[in-house]
């Protein structure tokens, strides 16, 4: 029997795609890879989802769960064909506990629709990832995705306190509680955050969440060097200071947002983004703060805004750098490759300094921004990605990024995981018992096989362009 | 066609944060019906890694060109006009597409009148022509038949007679027609617009994709006056109406339910769909004319 057989008499035709439009266009995330399923499945309830690991597992059917389809390291691409699991139809709200701090939801809810529902009661979730308009809680949780308020409210992983999950070979669990301590054994509910669909399938999420800071400030500092940047970055830390973003900005992706988007950002080599949140008279005092070890770090320029069009307005260029990039050069385009590494943050300067030196050492445009506050950057390396040699280089790039990266005490990936794009550079030690974990849970190899470290070839492959 | 947007279709990096202002994903949620589905279909399609089928056609053609993803894309692309392209490309087309075409291109009445109202006009809307001294015809200028992505052969007829008849002036409306009048004395309604009679407030309707003169000199029609601005599609394009009728509904569901009180909308089309599902009118139907 085929795939598509199987599932129908599994759950029933009405929830499978399978016409050639559907395979295809289910063939993408936001990575450079591409691949064909032999199905896509909309559950809609913890059943179906049991079901289909049930056949799956049966008869050795890979299964790749997937929310909005934004991760950007290949993590939802089918590279060995078999069963696109999109969560999408699972997605509503079950439970918003505000006296207990947790609410309860299907994965496949929009992460700002949730915080649209929150914030009637004043409350948050609050990781904010880029694509927080559209990606879904499933796959920030798989992904142990998070964005520019990590500095200050930390990833994911920091408000999960349990899930209901679907484990091989088709049995849900309950995993950790909706209590907000707990320390009743092995904390199961963490090994599937960021295990990119490799272990199990969430179906409910149990998410601790915080009332809303009462105000927010911003300050945009210019500098002429993207190393001063970054021991700005070094000094407002050091200064004992919390932000609740810090972002960086080098010159190339200041220009491609200024020109994709007309947000008119300061011209200079880099700036600063840095946000305080909380009651008004201490980010009064912090923000002016901040601006002051701006101008010691050599900022040519510091302005701050209380207004909420004004901060959105940054925002938006700031979120908006890694799409604007593709618009940047004339026949090059910005590619998902080494985007994503964590240093420590006293290192920034140090590692911002030698991405440009390996700019300039192979003759390529790379992107600097990030989430500098936390030691999270993300490079975009500008390519014509129609031509073999370009990749050829950029692989070259990458290798020497991430070497970079670990003599500075750093890590591959500090917030998109690492699925084919990043799996080359992950820690070796670590693989033999993410390994032994893989086996025990998925003896059958179902669960998005040939991710992570599993993985074993080059990052050039399943290629979307053409 | 499509070979011409191969690097505007490269620019996407498939963040995927067009589809929150996709109105038809937003019901299905299926990666298919979404702007960045469609634009890596095309893409499919240019490479030669599959090849047009029936879902491919319909994938393509569920969207109703309103642009609106355009407006949150932060690389820009232009995926009206890919799609579009994509749709010039197709072999294929829809039963209901063809049937549409067939009728459209099919029209052939005379065109007479020194000064001529064109637009698909309900009788209230009639009555205005009338009293703007303009004879009424009840066609519109054939962008269905573009959208679908086949040749435009009705709007040929109508300029070629309103050459040849001596017509002096031409009304139109929908903005999108003023690109086949070049050459013409061509006005749009709104300029003849004095006033409107509203007080109460009320949510305003205008298709995203009309231009910028357009939606500038609504509001200055609407100055003073309390409403909110909605951008959103309803879904009542002819040719996305007739091929996906039961999105259509849900999209001009979900206006009336965004809206604030009633609803005014500025274009002909939206009412005659719209007004099924709530309390709509349209700008025409509650404005004061300058009469010549």
């Amino acid at each position: 029997m085929d795939v598509i057989s199987l599932l129908e008499d599994a759950i029933g035709r009405e929830k499978l795609l399978v016409s050639k439009a559907d395979l295809y266009a289910y063939g993408f995330d936001a990575s450079i890879h591409h691949a064909m399923p032999h199905a896509v499945v909309k559950p809609k309830s913890e059943e179906d989802v049991i079901e289909i690991v049930r056949v799956a597992h049966e008869h050795g059917i890979p299964i790749i769960p997937r929310g909005s389809g934004t991760a950007l390291s290949g993590q939802a691409v089918p590279i060995k064909g078999g069963i696109i699991l999109d969560m999408t139809a699972m997605n509503k709200i079950k439970e918003i506990k505000i006296e207990n701090f947790y609410c309860k939801v299907e994965p496949g809810v929009v992460y700002a629709e949730l915080n649209k529902e929150l914030a009637k009661y004043g409350f948050f979730f609050p990781p904010s990832p880029g694509s927080g308009d559209v990606c879904t809680i499933g796959g920030m949780i798989a992904t142990n995705a998070s964005g520019m308020r990590a500095i200050k409210y930390g990833a994911t992983r920091d408000y999960v306190l349990g899930h209901r999950a679907v484990f091989p070979p088709g049995k849900a669990y309950q995993l950790g509680s909706s209590t907000l301590k707990n320390s009743s054994g092995y904390q199961i509910e963490r090994l599937l955050v960021g295990s990119e669909g490799t272990l199990g399938i969430i179906t409910e999420a149990t998410i601790k969440i915080i009332p809303l800071p009462e105000k927010r400030a911003v300050a945009l500092a210019s500098f002429d060097s993207l190393y001063d940047a970054g021991k700005g970055v070094a000094n407002i830390i050091a200064a004992g200071i919390i932000p609740s973003a810090l972002e960086i900005m080098d010159k190339v992706c200041i220009q491609a947002v200024n020109k994709a988007m007309n947000i008119g950002l300061p011209d200079a080599e880099a700036i600063l983004i840095i946000e305080k949140d909380g009651k008004e008279e201490e980010i009064k005092k912090d923000i002016e703060k901040i601006a002051e070890i701006c101008r010691k770090s050599n900022a040519k320029n510091v302005v701050f805004t209380y207004d909420e069009k004004e901060m959105a307005n940054i925002w938006k260029g700031r979120k908006g750098v890694l799409p604007s990039l593709s618009r940047y050069g004339e026949d090059r385009i910005s590619v998902s490759l080494a985007d994503d590494m964590a240093v420590p943050i006293s290192k920034i300067p140090d590692a911002v300094k030698s991405f440009q030196e390996i700019a300039r050492k192979y003759d390529i445009m790379i992107g600097t921004y990030g989430h500098a506050g936390d030691g999270n950057l993300h490079t975009k390396i500008l390519i014509d990605p129609t031509k073999k040699e370009e990749w050829e280089k950029a692989e070259k790039v990458v290798d020497e990024i991430y070497k970079v990266v670990y003599s500075l005490g750093g890590i591959v990936s500090g917030e998109h995981g690492i699925g084919i794009s990043k799996a080359p550079w992950m820690v070796k030690e670590n693989i033999e018992l993410m390994e032994k974990i893989k086996e025990a849970i998925d003896p059958k190899n179902i669960m998005n096989p040939g991710k992570m470290m599993q993985w074993k070839g080059s990052i050039i492959t399943n290629l979307r362009y053409r | 066609m499509l070979e011409k947007y191969h690097k505007e279709i490269l620019t996407c990096t498939g963040c995927a944060f067009c589809k929150k202002a996709c109105q038809i994903y937003f019901h299905t949620r299926n990666e298919t019906d979404s702007p960045k589905g469609r634009i890596m279909i095309s893409y499919g399609l240019l490479t030669g890694e599959i090849e047009e089928d029936e879902s491919i056609v319909k994938a393509l053609q569920k969207c109703a060109l309103c642009r609106l993803c355009e407006s949150v894309c932060p690389s820009r692309v232009k995926i009206g006009d890919i799609i579009k392209a994509a749709r010039y490309d197709l072999k294929m087309i829809l039963p209901e597409h063809q049937k549409l075409i067939d009728e459209l291109n099919g029209w052939n009445e005379e065109i007479n009148g020194k000064r001529i109202f064109i637009g698909e006009l309900d009788s209230d809307a009639k009555e205005i022509a009338e009293k703007l001294n303009a004879t009424p015809y009840a066609i519109g200028c054939g962008l269905e038949i573009e959208r679908i992505g086949r040749e435009n052969k009705l709007i040929e007829k109508i300029v070629d007679k309103i050459k040849k008849n001596g017509v002096e002036e031409v009304i139109y409306y929908e903005p999108q027609c003023k690109k086949y009048f070049e050459g013409i004395n061509a006005k749009n309604i709104l300029d003849f617009i004095e006033s409107v009679d509203i007080n109460e407030k009320f949510t305003l309707h205008i298709p995203y994709d009309y231009d910028d003169e357009f939606v500038e000199k609504v509001k200055e029609i609407f100055k003073g006056k309390k409403f909110e601005l909605v951008r959103e599609c309803c879904g009542a394009r002819e040719e996305f109406k007739r091929a996906f009728e039961k999105e259509a509904e849900e999209m001009a569901k979900d206006i009336i339910k965004k809206s604030n009180g009633k609803i005014i909308t500025t274009s002909l089309k939206c009412y005659e769909h719209l007004k099924k599902y709530g309390d709509v009118v349209d700008l025409l139907h509650i404005a004061n004319f300058k009469v010549k």
